[in-house]
């Protein structure tokens, strides 16, 4: 091995190996270890029951689609923080950080309440038709509110890296402002999107707290696969729960493996 | 196809970047834009290109007014100083850009589109690149590729913003050469911004010259630096010494200054200290102070005449002047039109 201008591979290639070793890869063997202890039968039982595929689905579904709505809406609020200077624009770029420092159980009592047929948007919602508070669509909400920061945290410093001359020669070459868009700016940000995209699904499919007040829990509904987890934990079904987490874990896994290997190809 | 600017104004927030600039550049020509950083050249393109608003005022192009067009309805070729290619598409691709995004009806065939592309790599010489990335290329080889990408769409006029001065003084040089023996093949209405007097003598058909905001002086290389229209002209234009006389100050070019005692009025001429001769060269650069306030003199006289007139330093020598360098605003023909004088 050739000689670095600053020291200390070996060093850092030993505390990381500690740090995943201890902190990611110990729990993630004790979880495995615990779903093995339930025998295969249980396991299949705990894992593919009617109500334990449909929380899969919403769990993972749910959480794909509010990251791509996040995604959405993150977008384009990255891109006025970024690029703009705008009265109260500090302020803005402050409170986009607010749904990470509330505990997530706030964030889903204040979206319930609103969202009840009572709260303020439920009450507008009713008439039409749209029921948000208990539903599926619920949890979408509460799962976009959690996710926004995380992509609008992950765009940002790209965007204000971006080149602004590239979008001026495409526009001098005929290109409408779409098209620039389309075609000059969303490419090269698409690594970032991918990214923001990620970690919003990551963190959805991980999200309890918000989700159990507005979604009201109804088994084959609204039950999300974390809380059918804490559900088994109630009733002394350890195995059970270790089974579920074993699989959430395994499918999680496959999942950004996948969004990973998307990226790597994409940049080639 | 000409470009003309009527009265244009800029300003941000409190600093003029424009203050009622009026030019013509004819059609055909290679107008270079020569200014100090800041004197409001860069500006000055940039509401040609359409990629600015001006205060007021008209940009006019070939006698129709544009201002209030978009830089896409324009038709003019822009050229950044980084380049700014895509980097997420190849050399063929970019160049390929302005001809991919026009609507469905006029857009040509691709495989028209391919051999235009094909076609542009020749020009630019880069043949066979067309498949790399903008990163796998050198400096000028990007500049190059934005210039193709730039005539690809068959702009009517060619703005290019300090097109040479993101690369090193080799490559620099080259490339200018290159630029004026393509203007030369392809006559394409061209205007470039530089800070370099030696880009900008070497190169272009005309030079104007901005500073502070506003024109100072429009005319050819040789009609700037032999009669300019002001003391900011004389002075950006090339070195000048400032000499006092009897009756009065007198300007001269290096070049313009004698040091032979045979030279007629070396009699009565002020007298000069040498201080330090540099011969590296064709030509031989003498350093001199002048009077009791030693104020610099600089006079380039050939090798012959130096080892002629057998001077060293310390050397007390007479300063004359081959030719004076005069102020002379009604010297040029464009200064009428060119900053309303």
């Amino acid at each position: 091995m050739s000689r670095r201008i600053l020291p200390g591979f070996g060093l850092s290639l030993g505390f990381t190996t500690a740090y995943l070793g201890v902190l990611v890869l110990l729990p993630i063997a004790a979880l495995l270890a615990a779903a093995a202890g339930a025998g295969w039968d249980d396991f299949l039982r705990a894992t593919t029951g009617n109500r334990a595929l449909l929380a899969y689905a919403l769990s993972f579904g749910a959480s794909a689609l509010a990251a791509l709505a996040a995604v959405a809406l993150g977008f384009p609020i990255a891109w006025a923080l970024a690029r703009y200077q705008f009265p109260g624009r500090r302020l803005m770029d402050a409170l986009i950080d607010l749904p990470f420092a509330l505990p997530t159980a706030v964030a889903g009592l204040a979206l319930t309440a609103l969202y009840t047929k009572d709260g303020w948007f439920g009450s507008a919602l009713e008439p039409l038709g749209v029921k948000v508070a208990f539903t599926r669509l619920g949890v979408f909400v509460a799962l976009t509110f959690i996710a926004l920061p995380f992509v609008v945290r992950t765009l940002q410093p790209v965007i204000e890296e971006l080149d602004g001359e590239a979008e001026e020669a495409s526009a001098s070459l005929g290109a409408s402002r779409l098209t620039t868009l389309r075609r000059v700016v969303l490419p090269t940000l698409r690594p970032a999107l991918v990214t923001a995209f990620a970690m919003a699904f990551a963190r959805g499919v991980g999200e309890y707290g918000s989700i159990v007040f507005i979604s009201g829990n109804l088994p084959n509904r609204t039950e999300i696969a974390p809380l059918l987890i804490v559900t088994k934990l109630e009733q002394y079904d350890y195995a059970g729960a270790a089974s579920i987490g074993a699989l959430m874990l395994a499918l999680s896994f496959i999942f950004l493996l996948a969004i990973n290997l998307l990226q790597r190809r994409a940049k080639s | 196809m000409s470009i003309s600017v009527r009265n244009l104004r800029k300003t941000h927030g409190n600093f003029v970047a424009l203050d009622d600039v009026s030019l013509d550049a004819p059609a055909g020509k290679l107008v270079a834009l020569l200014g100090p950083s800041g004197s409001g050249k860069t500006t000055l393109l940039r509401q040609i290109a359409g990629l600015d608003t001006p205060d007021s005022g008209a940009v006019l192009l070939n006698g129709e007014e544009v201002t209030s067009l978009t830089p896409a309805a324009r038709g003019v070729g822009f050229v950044f100083q980084h380049y700014a290619l895509f980097r997420h598409m190849t050399v063929a691709q970019n160049i390929a850009f302005g001809l991919t995004v026009r609507p469905a009806h006029r857009r040509p065939s691709d495989k028209e589109i391919a051999a235009r592309a094909e076609k542009l790599l020749e020009l630019v010489q880069l043949a066979g690149l067309g498949n790399r990335l903008p990163a796998q290329l050198s400096g000028g080889q990007r500049q190059r590729v934005a210039l193709a990408r730039a005539l690809a769409v068959e702009p009517k006029v060619l703005l290019l913003d300090e097109p040479f001065g993101a690369l090193d003084a080799k490559v620099r040089k080259e490339l200018r050469r290159w630029l004026r023996r393509f203007h030369d093949e392809v006559p394409i209405t061209t205007l470039f911004v530089t800070h370099d007097r030696e880009e900008a003598m070497e190169i272009a058909d005309e030079i104007v010259v901005m500073n502070r905001g506003r024109i100072e002086q429009h005319g050819t290389p040789a009609e700037l630096y032999d009669r300019p229209a002001t003391p900011f002209v004389r002075d950006f234009l090339g070195e000048v010494n400032a000499i006092a006389f009897p009756d009065g100050v007198r300007h001269a070019r290096p070049e313009d200054i004698s040091l032979d005692p045979a030279a007629p009025g070396a009699a009565k001429a002020p007298k000069a200290r040498i201080i330090d001769i540099s011969p590296a060269g064709a030509l031989t650069r003498v350093f001199l102070e002048l009077g009791a306030d030693r104020k610099p003199v600089e006079a380039l006289i050939t090798r012959r005449e130096y080892e002629s007139l057998n001077l060293n330093e310390g050397d007390l020598v007479p300063v004359t002047l081959r030719r004076e360098l005069r102020v002379t605003p009604e010297a040029s023909p464009f200064t009428e039109m060119g900053s309303g004088i």
